[in-house]
């Protein structure tokens, strides 16, 4: 399954960064008696396949800090597609359902919110050998072997080296490579974001029924999410650059399909988009917010003027949020 | 694609365009990011009733234009009158290459919805509606975020984690404390930013930026779960 956004481009910067740390990874998988023949890489790559080919079915409890809600997955690879239903098992019931590349967000009213289509440099991202040759951001450490929801699994660590991105773990079902659990922690050991199957299966196949959304019997309202504002005053070709990022977060714009206000950045592992919109009355509040390790972080900038209302949102610390807001400047064509 | 014209394609999906979105879309038929969408809100409704997709090739554009050309003129104001007859001409110019046929009970909803247009004053609405629409999902959300999965505690407590912080009141928390033990003094030494009162507009606008960031994250990572679960367990219960 793609449970994770990072497990698709993880293995990328991790091979990478296991490359920039070749000889220490080395050593240490040997020095830790590592009880499979597999190495953390080859792992990793298993883990990425298992998550798109294997076809599996489970509850699983998302946490974000303490609260946690329950959901289920039907995951199903057949003729090169993947078929996900990611269904809310907690209060009423929303609904995601994928297929191929198209997500869509089915709410209990059957309104459905359909996210874009991959608009990004995809072919830069997957190849992080020449996205980032120096990838040195995460060091990736083997943990020994334990067991998850009856199985035995693989326990590896993800280490960020810097307090610009936080630190995962992760534990692989030994036998299909699936992710089983995964924790994302700050700096300080804390947990932000856990992610756990209570229960899991790895059936032979899975009907068309069992990947049917209960919320499709009516009539279907599209929903659109709404579009960020620019203010009609702005010239008519004003981009806008950051002239800070953290080591190893790169643009991932590609052709700029977001037309200039909207700035996405990725290492591999971890993603944040940045917002420059006209100032309105309802903006957010100047500071960070932050929900699980999910951060919001808005500022005001002031140009020729304008006033802009600057946020950068993604899985990174506070403080990195602030500093790529604060960097935020036009970039006159 | 602006977002007003894909209110109006899935309006006319929804069965509730009305004669100047029907004039919108139909003025548009021409190109190709609306075809594409056009087909995509098909495929939607496909994958989610399990229809058969091969009416997505279909092209009404210049059966439903010339079916609207035989209509008699609107009784609108002026205003809005010149803005259909304007895109009339338009539609009425699309390419050939574009005809196809539809069934004729497709073509008599649409006349259908033709006599239920609005005036222009109701047409904004319909479209500011569309906004709220859209507004009410993410104030779900924030429902959800304030009265807890089990609709007991708020989340106050729960949210976030580690960091010192100001409780606001819809569940959300402003970071206070924003000390790093970097080797880069220039960020440790930078102070918290402000606290403010997160009220639930602020949270709605959260959700928003929300939405839009996994939009990139499962972009950027060819579609990877995560970010729909982050998505998925902030709407909880409430959407």
């Amino acid at each position: 399954m793609s449970l994770f956004p990072l497990v698709q481009v993880l293995l990328g910067a991790l091979l990478l960064s296991s490359i920039a740390n070749a000889d220490t990874l080395s050593e240490s998988a040997v020095a830790e008696n590592y009880s499979s023949e597999n190495t953390p890489e080859q792992w990793l790559e298993k883990m990425q396949s298992a998550s798109m080919e294997e076809n599996y079915q489970g509850t699983f409890m998302f946490s974000r800090g303490q609260m946690s809600s329950s959901m289920s997955i039907v995951h199903r690879y057949q003729n090169g597609e993947e078929q996900e239903l990611l269904k809310q098992l907690d209060g009423e019931m929303g609904e995601i359902v994928r297929q191929g590349n198209q997500v869509m967000c089915v709410f209990p009213d059957n309104r459905v919110v359909q996210l874009e289509k991959a608009q990004y440099s995809n072919k830069i991202v997957q190849s992080f050998s020449n996205f980032m040759p120096d990838q040195k951001n995460y060091q990736l450490q083997s943990l020994g072997e334990c067991r998850q929801v009856e199985r035995p699994c693989i326990k590896l660590a993800i280490k960020a080296v810097d307090e610009h991105r936080y630190s995962y773990f992760l534990w692989l079902d030994k036998e299909t490579g699936l992710l089983l659990r995964s924790a994302l922690t700050n700096n300080e050991g804390v947990d932000l974001e856990r992610f756990q199957y209570t229960n899991i299966t790895f059936p032979d196949e899975i009907s068309d029924k069992a990947l049917e959304p209960m919320n499709s019997g009516s009539l279907i309202k599209h929903v659109m999410i709404p579009a960020v504002q620019k203010d009609m005053s702005w010239p008519s070709k004003m981009m806008w650059k950051t002239d800070w990022a953290p080591s190893g977060f790169m643009s991932i714009n590609g052709k700029d399909p977001l037309g200039g206000n909207v700035l996405v950045f990725s290492d591999g592992l971890a993603n944040y988009s940045v917002f420059i919109e006209k100032t309105e009355d309802d903006m957010m509040p100047e500071g960070a917010s932050q929900v699980g390790a999910t951060v919001a972080y808005a500022q005001t900038l002031t140009f020729n003027s304008h006033q802009y209302s600057v946020t950068v949102i993604g899985e990174i610390p506070a403080m990195t949020a602030m500093l790529v807001a604060e960097s935020v400047k036009p970039k006159m064509q | 694609m602006d977002d007003r014209l894909k209110e109006s394609i899935s309006a006319l999906m929804d069965d509730e365009a009305n004669e100047l979105e029907l004039q919108r879309v139909l003025s548009h038929a021409d190109q190709d990011e609306l075809l594409d969408t056009w087909k995509t809100y098909h495929r939607v409704q496909s994958v989610l009733h399990h229809e058969q997709e091969d009416f997505l090739a279909i092209d009404i554009s210049q059966s439903v234009s010339q079916a609207i050309a035989q209509e008699a003129p609107l009784k609108l104001n002026n205003d809005l009158t010149e803005t259909v007859e304007a895109t009339s001409d338009l539609a009425n110019e699309l390419p050939s290459s574009l005809s196809a046929s539809i069934p004729l009970s497709t073509t008599e909803q649409l006349l259908e919805n033709r006599a239920k247009v609005r005036s222009a004053s109701k047409l904004m609405t319909k479209i500011s509606s569309g906004f709220a629409i859209a507004a009410s999902v993410f104030v779900a959300f924030f429902f959800v975020l304030q009265n807890g999965v089990d609709g007991q505690a708020g989340l106050n407590d729960n949210l976030l984690a580690t960091i010192s912080t100001g409780t606001t009141t819809t569940g959300f928390q402003n970071v206070n404390l924003l000390t790093v033990s970097s080797e880069d003094t220039s960020v440790s030494e930078k102070q918290p930013k402000i606290i403010v009162e997160f009220t639930e507009e602020h949270a709605r606008r959260f959700n928003e930026y929300l939405l839009r960031h996994a939009e990139h994250s499962v972009a950027s990572s060819h579609a990877g779960m995560m970010p729909l679960a982050r998505v998925a367990s902030v709407n909880a219960v409430g959407i």
